[in-house]
């Protein structure tokens, strides 16, 4: 997938596209522009002439719908990484899994994201971060309330939170074991009328 | 350490070191303990529960000592299991399994029940429904007197006729029992189409919308399953025939003569022309026929009451049973695009043809239908054998297909706020005239007192 700039994923967040994705990577999303508009500044003497920039495609449209589920999503359980002494994110070797009950609270659950709360700022900014672990936002922020579902299922061995604003993501923790996961399948659209669904 | 010599032998001694220095200390504790991970009784116990269920519901509903008991026609969720599984859509082995044995369960309780099968699971926030579809053994009697229209007989189709040919139990899982549903109402189905909510997992909650839906929760619940098994119970072309034996009910369909009937190839099958809907459709009264107004004897409806309803019955005629899929929202087909905008058809799995001895190319692919106003509904075929199914929040939406293409407004009965799905104004419109003034009125006075007082005193009436 292309590396998505910040110029290109404005170009694409104005196209405002709200069709779904036709499956082809090569389609071409941005509309067709008039010839006249964009013509090339003159050109000075030796100057080269400026080339037009290439069409955005659909793959760029879906870096950025990936980047947009990514920063809601990404769940991970809190504890399961650690800030090492060089401030580095790593995975935490002392994670041994959340409890089987205190699995199913949505309070032990963190996005894996470079920290945008305040409370998680603050605690990545402090001398001795290797000691907590509240430097990823927490899930139970996440607006609107209620967005998650959380299910156990019936053997107890098995917790998964599922996105009700993002349809088609889910993430797993096995409680007592360090397995966690997260995917997400579905059209890349999102729940806009979820705060009136609830 | 020293042995193993692993990559990251600093940061390992690093924990190392901070777990024994823990161990050690004495004092005050770090502000973000780590909690232990200790065997959970609560858990644990959950866990028992769950095994002595799913051995119990493993074991055949009969005696071992009697004859077994022969319950009725319960689909082969397990066989169907696996079709889905290619399109993508399932629930793992395991639980396949136990909702197949939870199944069986309904139907050996159950002994009015003549066909059982998995409907789906609707997804909800708290809990989730696991939704089984059956048909009731048909009870002798003749035909019911026809309701008035607007009378609440009205209201509920009869048994067997229109959104009421199956019957629906949910449960939540695990070992959660089967509930039944109540019947479908008309009314209900009409106000669930402008309400847009989840559900909670609670049958008895209430629903809280706007506009107001007149119901609880499995009273939505039950106006979403019928709306969803009229439009995307699909069956492949010719496998079922209209009914026409004497004792069939109005718009009843039957299974095709085995004779006479040939499954679709594998490369018809992913048109749509090989499709079918399988069910009535449901009219914007939220029955699926009109009353047959012959039926009504003479003077019981009035003449505006006959007059509205016929023009109503030509505004909207009721769709024909076994009606094909290609017309499907074809108003909102864009140009130059072919099929239906509500359905979309792929084919998965081994694609190759074989041929085997005295028959045609035999293939194993597997060709699914998915809708694009329901998501989550499916129809899988493969070989000789089709399947639906829906999975999903149990809502429709409108982000798969394209906006009217006049009004530019998205498909209707999706929104959260659906007041007849029409553009509210953005801003109060202009004032052109100045309002009208108001016609004055007297004030009202109370009439003076003109009467002279009796001069009579209190104490002297009280003594009295």
């Amino acid at each position: 997938l292309p590396v998505l700039t910040v110029e290109n994923a404005e170009k694409v967040l104005a196209l405002a596209l709200d069709k779904p994705f036709t499956g082809k990577p090569d389609t071409v999303i941005e509309p067709e522009v008039e010839g006249g508009e964009e013509e090339p500044p003159a050109e000075e003497e030796g100057a080269e002439p400026v080339e037009k920039p290439p069409k955005l495609t659909e793959a760029d449209r879906l870096a950025l719908a990936i980047q947009d589920i990514d920063f809601d999503t990404a769940v991970v359980p809190k504890g399961s990484y650690a800030l090492n002494e060089a401030h580095v994110v790593v995975p935490s070797s002392d994670f041994k899994g959340l409890g089987a009950t205190e699995a199913t609270g949505l309070t032990k659950y963190a996005h894996f994201r470079p920290p945008s709360s305040i409370a998680s700022l603050r605690a990545l900014a402090r001398t001795d971060a290797e000691f907590y672990s509240t430097f990823l936002d927490p899930l139970e922020a996440d607006l609107p309330r209620g967005c998650w579902a959380v299910r156990q299922d019936p053997s107890a061995t098995l917790v998964t939170l599922r996105s009700l604003v993002w349809p088609g993501y889910s993430a797993f923790h096995v409680p007592g074991t360090s397995k966690y996961g997260g995917a997400y399948f579905g059209y890349a659209t999102k729940c806009n009328d979820l705060a009136f669904m609830l | 350490m020293a042995t193993s010599k692993p990559d990251d032998a600093l940061g390992r001694l690093e924990s190392l070191s901070r777990s024994l220095k823990k161990g050690a200390y004495r004092g005050v504790a770090a502000p973000d303990q780590d909690e232990e991970v200790v065997a959970d009784a609560a858990a644990e116990e959950k866990r028992q529960q769950w095994c002595e269920y799913a051995v119990n519901v493993a074991r055949p509903p009969s005696d071992p000592t009697a004859a077994p008991k022969v319950l009725c026609a319960v689909h082969n969720f397990m066989e169907d299991a696996a079709m889905f599984e290619w399109a993508g859509v399932g629930f793992g082995k395991q639980e396949t399994f136990h909702i197949a044995m939870s199944l069986r369960k309904l139907a050996a309780d159950n002994e009015s029940l003549d066909k059982l099968r998995l409907w789906g699971k609707i997804l909800g926030i708290s809990s989730d429904y696991y939704v089984a579809e059956g048909v009731l053994k048909a009870t002798p009697g003749g035909a019911a007197k026809p309701a008035l229209p607007g009378s609440p007989e009205d209201d509920v189709e009869p048994q067997g006729e229109g959104a009421n040919t199956w019957c629906y139990w949910v449960s939540a899982g695990g070992a959660a029992p089967w509930i039944r549903l109540p019947s479908a109402r008309a009314s209900h189905i009409v106000a669930a189409r402008k309400v847009k909510r989840l559900m909670t997992g609670s049958l008895g909650a209430p629903v809280d919308s706007t506009p107001w839906f007149p119901g609880k929760e499995r009273h939505l619940l039950r106006s979403q399953i019928a709306r969803i098994s009229a439009t995307c119970t699909l069956a492949v072309d010719g496998f079922f025939e209209p009914d026409d034996a004497e004792e069939a009910k109005k718009n009843a369909i039957r299974m095709s003569d085995p004779e006479g009937f040939t499954f679709p190839g594998h490369d018809a099958l992913a048109t749509l022309d090989s499709w079918k809907h399988a069910a009535p459709a449901l009219l914007g009264t939220g029955k699926c026929t009109w009353p047959d107004l012959e039926a009504f004897e003479e003077g019981t409806l009035s003449e505006e009451q006959t007059a509205a309803l016929t023009a109503a019955q030509e505004a909207e005629p009721a769709k024909e049973m076994l009606s094909g899929l290609g017309e499907d929202l074809a108003d909102l087909l864009p140009e130059g695009a072919e099929g239906s905008p509500a359905w979309n058809i792929k084919v998965y799995g081994d694609k190759g043809t074989y041929t085997f001895e005295g028959g045609d190319a035999k293939s194993y692919r597997i060709t699914a239908v998915r809708s694009m106003i329901w998501p989550g509904a499916i129809s899988v075929a493969q070989g000789t054998k089709f399947a639906n199914l829906y999975i999903g929040d149990g809502t429709k939406s409108a982000a798969l297909v394209e906006p009217n293409k006049e009004s530019g407004l998205p498909l209707a009965n999706c929104a959260a706020f659906s007041s007849g799905n029409v553009k509210l104004p953005m801003a109060p419109e202009d004032v052109m005239d100045e309002p009208g003034d108001l016609q004055e009125q007297e004030e009202p006075q109370p009439p003076l007192p003109d009467e002279v007082s009796d001069g009579e005193d209190h104490d002297e009436a009280e003594a009295q």
